[in-house]
């Protein structure tokens, strides 16, 4: 049933569907019963094997996504064979329930406090697209009293930075709204950027929604902090020098198709036409030399040091 | 000397710490020689004086001034050594009685100066490294109060022979017949400089003057001293000296965690008038000196103000710009000579979080 919610793009945003994804297979593991000749280990990882490669059907994995399910294979993979069937099944939902909590709501909050010492009264701070992240460090910063402006860049044809206003407004921030075409022109007034990241990847790139790479090489040539806020767990040891090599692909129809507009219809022919092709990317790769500094749930790093975080995080979850 | 001072300055905004670089290093006078004079009686006299007043209240900011006082010691060295002081005058009788002792002693400390960074980061690397040795289970409380006595005392050795070891490790960067550019006077760079006249290598070196302090003058003067060629410039001609120049290097207050470095007012400009001609510049600090801030611009650092002096009266109307030191972001720096070894700046980074995670 997640995997449908994939699939219409309900559920979109890297924190909502990694957690959404976990208490799917916290269900799915409650409900689970070994079959008589199997074991429990290799069979529930052949289970959530099949779980994710439904996943995979309805919408290609994010990268912190993979990295949770690692982790959920490793638990499994160590479970003492003397448990009990209910005792293993028991261990692994307070796993999975410790996962989301400490990486991902602790991690929230511990990268909330970091970052809002770097907003200072009269600033104007840009954002991108709608990162959870961002905007809990936004929320908090307007709850302590700080005075600052909030422009939000949005582009089609996801348009979800118009979530993210409309939260901000609710709150009563004073927010500005416009279209990636005009950043150029707007960078001038802003004194930071906060970018989400769907991923952090090993020499530094930031892996986010297509269009980061342009707000953030904008901002560089205007000599404005690019701060990027990114929870430890999405971080990957891969290395990737473009965009290109892997990526996801959407839904070409969203491009040629302008909603409230029936007007512009003049790419309704495209898939008849043989040299034209649509191209809708959803990712795309921030090189670390535009990004000035990562805000994470261990403290305010360079982008230099993501694999020194890499290899810390890698070894904790051995341990565990 | 200003050690008479309270507690708290009088006036809370002009740092302290970059009070204490003027009276150490400013221009030499007859008056500096005096006060040098008496600033070295006092230490003997005061050691005593410490031991019969160990029953009444140990303060850490007396036996900080008393460190600090004397000009060849590094700030943070001092405190390091009055934060020993600390654990082997405690009457606490257990382990966490006596960290709240050190982390009380440590609060007090960096609230004392709060613009000082190598001050902040030497009280909390000293606080983790002996923190780390309570982790041992000693049954008898007193060896591992002696244990504890013994680390602080290794760690304050290690800050103290820093400068050795950075002065050693720099050597094989300055070769016979080139122009070393050096900003203010830093104890450090003075220490690599010195090195290389012992080896009897040919160097010349441009010395910038270091207003407000002007202190690369005192720098010009002990250098002569050592029979090394110098010639002084102004701080506006440093961009027309930069053609001879074949590298620069500089001191450092404290090293961020970018990579960057936070220094004495104009070391910015050096490194990006060199950068723009492609000179290297070189940074020694000792390994202490690696604090967990990140700014991002000049303004995100806590102001530190240094009165400047003109000569001559300046109407009330006109502003001034004394903030006594700025940023130098990692970019503009080629390689970071420390205790540690030659690093790049993005291994500061690193080093912080293998010490502090």
């Amino acid at each position: 049933m997640v995997g449908l919610q994939y699939l219409s793009g309900d559920i979109s945003g890297g924190n909502a569907r990694c957690i959404a994804m976990l208490q799917a297979f916290q269900d799915a593991i409650r409900d689970y019963t070994v079959p008589s000749e199997k074991t429990l280990v290799r069979d529930l990882t052949a289970k959530i094997s099949s779980y994710v490669s439904f996943l995979i059907e309805c919408r290609p994995l994010s990268i912190s996504m993979g990295n949770a399910i690692r982790f959920l294979k490793s638990q499994i993979a160590k479970l003492p064979l003397t448990l009990s069937e209910s005792e293993s099944k028991s261990s692994l939902q307070s796993d999975i329930e410790n996962f989301i909590y400490e990486k991902i709501i602790l991690a929230d909050k511990a990268i909330v406090e970091h970052a809002v010492t770097k907003i200072r009264d009269g600033d104007v701070l840009l954002t991108y697209g709608s990162s959870s992240a961002v905007e809990m460090i936004l929320l908090h910063a307007y709850e302590l009293g700080k005075q600052f402006r909030v422009v939000v860049v949005d582009s089609r044809p996801r348009l979800r930075g118009k979530l993210l206003l409309r939260r901000l407004v609710e709150k009563g921030l004073s927010c500005t709204y416009t279209h990636i075409n005009a950043v150029s022109y707007i960078m001038q007034e802003v004194t930071r950027v906060f970018l989400g990241a769907s991923s952090v990847l090993s020499n530094g790139t930031v892996y986010s929604g297509v269009g980061t790479a342009c707000v953030a090489m904008v901002a560089h040539s205007f000599h404005v902090p690019v701060i990027v806020c990114c929870e430890a767990f999405k971080f990957h040891e891969r290395v990737q020098l473009d965009s290109i090599c892997s990526n996801e692909l959407g839904d070409p129809d969203a491009i040629s198709k302008v909603s409230g507009r029936e007007d512009v219809n003049d790419l309704d022919a495209w898939a008849n036409t043989e040299n034209l092709q649509l191209l809708n990317l959803i990712y795309d790769a921030t090189p670390s030399d535009y990004v000035s500094m990562i805000v994470t749930d261990y403290g305010m790093i360079p982008p230099t040091s993501v694999p020194v975080v890499v290899r810390k995080y890698s070894r904790e979850q051995v341990w565990i | 000397m200003e050690s008479e001072a309270p507690t708290m300055e009088n006036n809370p905004k002009i740092s302290a710490y970059y009070q204490t670089r003027l009276a150490h290093f400013g221009v030499v006078s007859t008056e500096w020689l005096a006060q040098a004079q008496s600033a070295t009686n006092p230490l003997l006299s005061s050691s005593t004086d410490s031991d019969t007043d160990k029953d009444t209240n140990f303060s850490v900011i007396d036996e900080f001034n008393r460190w600090r006082s004397h000009p060849d010691l590094a700030e943070a060295v001092a405190a390091i050594r009055a934060l020993a002081a600390v654990i082997s005058s405690s009457k606490a009788s257990t382990m966490m009685q006596l960290e709240i002792e050190l982390k009380n002693a440590s609060d007090t400390l960096k609230a004392w100066d709060t613009t000082s960074i190598s001050l902040t980061a030497a009280s909390d690397l000293f606080m983790r490294y002996v923190t780390r040795t309570s982790a041992l289970e000693f049954e008898d409380f007193n060896s591992a109060k002696s244990r504890l006595i013994e680390r602080a005392d290794k760690f304050g050795e290690i800050s103290y022979k820093a400068r050795k070891i950075i002065a050693m490790l720099s050597q094989d960067f300055i070769f016979d017949g080139c122009t070393i550019l050096v900003h203010g006077f830093s104890r450090v760079v003075f220490e690599v400089l010195k090195l290389a006249a012992h080896n009897k290598k040919r160097f010349r070196v441009f010395c910038t003057e270091g207003r407000p302090d002007r202190t690369g003058l005192r720098l010009s003067h002990e250098l002569a001293k050592l029979d090394v060629p110098v010639k002084l410039v102004i701080d506006s001609a440093v961009a027309y000296t930069m053609d001879e120049v074949d590298m620069v290097i500089v001191g450092a207050d404290g090293v961020v965690e970018s990579g960057g470095i936070i220094n004495m007012m104009g070391t910015y400009q050096i490194a990006l008038v060199a950068k723009s001609m492609n000179k290297p510049v070189y940074v020694a600090a000792e390994s202490y000196k690696f604090a967990r801030h990140y700014p991002l611009d000049q303004k995100d650092l806590v102001p530190a103000i240094r009165p400047v002096d003109f000569g001559v009266p300046i109407p009330l109307k006109v502003d001034v710009e004394c903030s006594a030191r700025d940023y130098t972001p990692p970019q503009y720096l080629t390689l970071l000579f420390t205790d540690l070894g030659v690093l790049t700046p993005s291994v500061v980074s690193d080093e912080l979080i293998q010490l502090y995670l």
